[in-house]
């Protein structure tokens, strides 16, 4: 009854709407939904690719990780990575974002340098830094040999390998993050500003009074990018360290790669991933949490 | 006084920021003039900044210790078939969510924007299983083209771009159109993307840019070295020649060139694109 309720127009529209979006459902479907799910059944199974048959261990995977000191320490790893690169990078950008926010030929200029490394592929930042880090010959060696510090041996160096690591993502993702800012600094009327300028307010206070409070949403969604690509991080680990030296610098992501494809352990490979996948969701869902509860203030 | 002290103040701000901008650029340079020295200078310590043999040898080399030529058109190849394919059906996609009713057209797009929350380790391991067991030969899709290309000739991010963008287009001159007699293609084609310019091109530059720069994937996916990409082939080079780091360091140049021009000509996209996608969210 309903179907001739609906005029040829409305019903043309209806197959021309599936047919607009059907090649990207489908391949989303495939590439996408499919493997998801995928994932979710193999991490409840144990499989080494070579066996023709996959063994249900029911949430054996899960278990397995609760004794494995490997997987704790990736996730210190991580964590200890994020902490470093994500609140010092978040405070350098804006703070750049700020002190560039006037439209002139020099900031224009500056924010060019500032953003040069963001297109960059991170293979070539690894192998930049690789060479700029060397123990014998490299440049910032020679440099710190000149004010008294070193030699270090930075990347083999078991206490400084991630702190190597943080300083490269730092330099890779400033000038990201402070295109963002700058595009919600920009955002801001002018007309604030000179009403607290009139008010007699410097521009100390104008950045906690007026820039801090408005940016708001935008330092949420720079937060939250910067953790779950902190959490992601693997092309400069497996590029500039592979995980050592001694596990030191193992963090998730490089875990989960060695583990389905070094070991062929896809079961387990693939219940890390989703560990992974919730680590992801819960911090991005307490980031939200803790914004949101100070605007009720 | 007070202005004397303000105008000081600007004068040290940008100092600083002049020394913070030249240590961002600092690995470049150092790439670049590593690029242009003999074997023998680039072993030198102290290291020297300016060559005194200035050579482009290594860019001459590069090309034949190892398949370098391959490698770039193999990432041109690539990253131009993903970014084609993206242009056209996520704005397809786009556009029928945009003008187009038809049931379960929100649920649909739900469903697409909540596979943007995954990340992308969690679909790698059964991807490579699907593409080894895809038909054809024993490794099915692993050194294909294909299998590095199909999993990425779609995105939801790209769809949820051009929705955005398509929305703020007025519809007027669709429904004109229309009532001429135009076709939802013909529409679509000479009217509706045309339009969307600015978007194709913000989203046009991203997905070459996340192709281009791609390494995990490709690094799962092949093992043939004529099927290895820049970055892949990067690596593997550093791995090779540990210590000629004038070659290593003129491939890098090579492999950021393009990007960089890009980046010179399309600036204004480039930058608006980022910071579309940080405030629309």
């Amino acid at each position: 009854m309903r179907r001739t309720a609906l005029n040829p127009r409305m019903r043309r529209e209806r197959r021309e709407g599936y047919i607009l979006i059907a090649p990207v459902c489908i391949h989303i479907f495939i590439f996408v939904i499919i493997p998801i799910v995928y994932a979710f059944i193999l991490s409840f199974q144990e499989w080494n690719m070579l066996s023709p048959d996959k063994d249900f261990v029911g949430l054996g995977n899960y278990e397995r990780m609760f004794s494995d000191s490997v997987f704790f320490l990736s996730i210190k790893n991580t964590l200890w990575y994020t902490v470093w690169s994500v609140p010092f990078c978040l405070v350098l950008s804006l703070l750049l974002a700020v002190a560039m926010k006037r439209r002139s030929a020099v900031n224009s200029f500056l924010r060019t340098c500032f953003f040069l490394p963001v297109i960059v592929s991170l293979v070539v930042t690894s192998v930049v830094f690789t060479w700029l880090f060397d123990p014998m010959i490299g440049l910032v060696n020679y440099y710190l040999g000149k004010i008294g510090i070193g030699p270090l041996v930075w990347l083999s160096d078991p206490d400084l390998a991630l702190p190597t690591l943080v300083i490269v993502s730092i330099w890779k993702s400033l000038g990201y993050n402070m295109v963002i800012f700058l595009a919600g600094i920009q955002s801001i009327p002018d007309v604030y500003y000179e009403a607290s300028r009139i008010d007699g307010a410097n521009g100390v206070q104008q950045f906690f009074d007026i820039t801090l409070p408005l940016l708001k949403p935008t330092t949420l969604f720079v937060l939250i990018m910067s953790v779950m690509s902190s959490f992601q991080v693997f092309d400069q680990v497996y590029l500039m360290t592979s995980g050592g030296p001694v596990n030191r610098t193992k963090v998730i992501v490089f875990y989960i790669y060695e583990t389905a494809f070094y070991f062929f352990d896809m079961g387990y490979a693939s219940a890390l991933s989703f560990v992974l996948f919730l680590m992801i969701l819960l911090l991005t869902i307490i980031q939200f949490r803790c914004f949101s509860l100070r605007d009720d203030r | 006084m007070a202005h004397r002290r303000i105008r000081l103040s600007i004068i040290l701000l940008y100092i600083i920021l002049f020394a913070l901008a030249f240590t961002m650029l600092l690995p470049f340079l150092w790439m670049l003039s590593t690029s242009f020295k003999l074997d023998s200078e680039v072993m030198k310590y102290p290291p020297v900044w300016f060559p005194e043999h200035f050579t482009f040898d290594s860019y001459a080399t590069v090309w034949s210790v190892v398949p370098f030529g391959r490698f770039f058109i193999n990432s041109v190849f690539i990253a131009c078939v993903v970014t084609f394919s993206q242009l056209l059906f996520d704005s397809l996609a786009a556009y029928g969510f945009v003008r187009k009713r038809f049931p379960g057209r929100e649920v649909i797009f739900m469903i697409l924007l909540s596979t943007m929350m995954i990340p992308r380790q969690v679909t790698m391991i059964p991807l490579f299983i699907m593409m080894k067991g895809m038909p054809g030969g024993t490794n099915g899709w692993i050194d294909t083209y294909k299998g590095i290309i199909v999993p990425g000739l779609t995105g939801a991010y790209g769809v949820f771009l051009m929705r955005q963008y398509m929305k703020s287009l007025p519809v007027e001159l669709e429904e004109a159109a229309m009532i001429d007699g135009y076709s939802t293609w013909r529409i679509f084609f000479s009217i509706v993307m045309p339009l969307c310019r600015t978007a194709l091109v913000s989203l046009g530059i991203f997905t070459f840019l996340g192709s281009w720069n791609d390494f995990m994937w490709p690094l799962i996916v092949t093992t043939d070295v004529d099927l290895r990409t820049l970055p892949l082939g990067i690596a593997f080079f550093q791995g090779q020649y540990i210590i000629r780091w004038n070659l290593i360091m003129a491939a890098s140049a090579i492999a950021t060139l393009p990007i960089a021009l890009v980046y010179f000509f399309f600036q204004r996209e480039f930058v608006s694109g980022i910071a579309l996608s940080g405030i629309k969210e």
